[in-house]
């Protein structure tokens, strides 16, 4: 599954990170300044919503970077097809 | 007047979202305080398990879907025909979510209102059709929010719906007060249930959720604290009460 072509998804995590959804990358860094308590549920609605899975804040709190989330979220795809 | 002024004997209260949380709280503490409970929630299984925690007899469920909205009125209808005329109502379900702003969608306010509001306003209008009301009278009391009136990021859906909810309740009052009819609304702080560890266990922080519980100066609520609300409003020491929003809420809209 290629998670850019979830277009609502990217759509969401843009205006989660505030940024337009064309300036998202893999090294876009997460830290207090965009990936705060409330981004994070936010997400976690969001991957809820787009994929049907459910992902622990935790892990997502703990992404250094975008590239980290993706790999979060692509991992719980693949474990909920399994 | 009863005996005791609380005492629900002799009363018939149906309850939403009587299935977990508040609502079932609120079902065992009208059936312990001599009411008769007509449970009403989407989970059968659970439904049953609620009715078997209630005290004394007489108890009904019925499984329904409260986002079918235009059958509400036919079901009241038919409670009250199959068990008897209600003497009160608790709409305890709800729905709730935590997300910023920038990613709200319809479906989002359409599926929050539905039941908060929506779902609210038919029950009431239930209570309007002639043979539904005990003939003593009614007392309703929704569910609203201490979000209604204290700001909270990330709740704006949520707030919108209790808000709404806490102003029809005192429209509602006013018009329903010649019918023997009493309108209430429960204003909440954060009480511990499935549904509140739904939005914040595993998705906060444990920092975070330990924040939000210092914001209530009695600390967190259980449900038997807003069930034993309702029941007063249910009852006639409260038959002066009406189109009011009681704030229960372990001190949070104060601090």
């Amino acid at each position: 599954m290629n998670l850019e072509n979830k277009t609502a998804f990217w759509e969401d995590l843009a205006v989660i990170l505030e940024v337009e959804p064309a300036e998202l990358h893999e090294g876009l860094v997460l830290d207090g300044s965009n990936w705060n308590s409330l981004a994070i549920v936010s997400a976690i609605v969001s991957i809820d919503e787009q994929f049907g899975i459910t992902v622990e804040g935790d892990r997502l709190r703990d992404c250094g970077n975008l590239g980290q989330l993706l790999q979060v979220v692509q991992a719980a795809v693949q474990d909920r097809t399994r | 007047m009863p005996e005791h002024p609380w005492d629900l004997t002799g009363k018939r209260i149906l309850v939403t979202g009587a299935s977990s949380g508040i609502g079932a709280a609120t079902a065992r503490v009208i059936s312990q305080w001599g009411g008769v409970v007509v449970l009403l929630a989407r989970d059968a299984e659970r439904l049953r398990q609620t009715r078997d925690s209630l005290a004394g007899p007489g108890h009904a469920l019925y499984q329904f879907d409260l986002t079918q909205l235009d059958d509400i009125p036919g079901l009241l209808k038919r409670i009250a025909r199959d068990q008897g005329p209600l003497a009160g109502l608790v709409h305890a379900a709800g729905v709730s979510a935590v997300m910023q702003v920038g990613i709200i969608k319809p479906h989002h306010l359409e599926a929050m209102f539905a039941v908060n509001v929506h779902a609210a306003l038919m029950l009431a209008r239930g209570f309007c059709q002639a043979g539904v009301k005990a003939a003593t009278g009614a007392s309703l009391v929704f569910m609203s929010s201490a979000a209604a009136i204290c700001g909270v990021a990330g709740m704006s859906v949520y707030a919108a719906s209790k808000a709404a909810l806490a102003g029809a309740v005192r429209s509602l009052a006013c018009e329903l007060a010649p019918r023997s009819i009493r309108v209430n609304a429960i204003l909440a702080g954060a009480v511990r249930t499935t549904m509140h560890e739904g939005l914040t266990v595993n998705r906060l922080s444990g920092e975070a959720i330990a924040g939000y519980e210092r914001r209530h100066p009695l600390g967190l609520g259980e449900p038997e604290d807003i069930a034993q609300a309702a029941g007063f409003l249910l009852s006639e020491a409260a038959r002066w009460i009406t189109g009011t929003g009681m704030v229960v809420d372990g001190g949070y809209a104060c601090a």
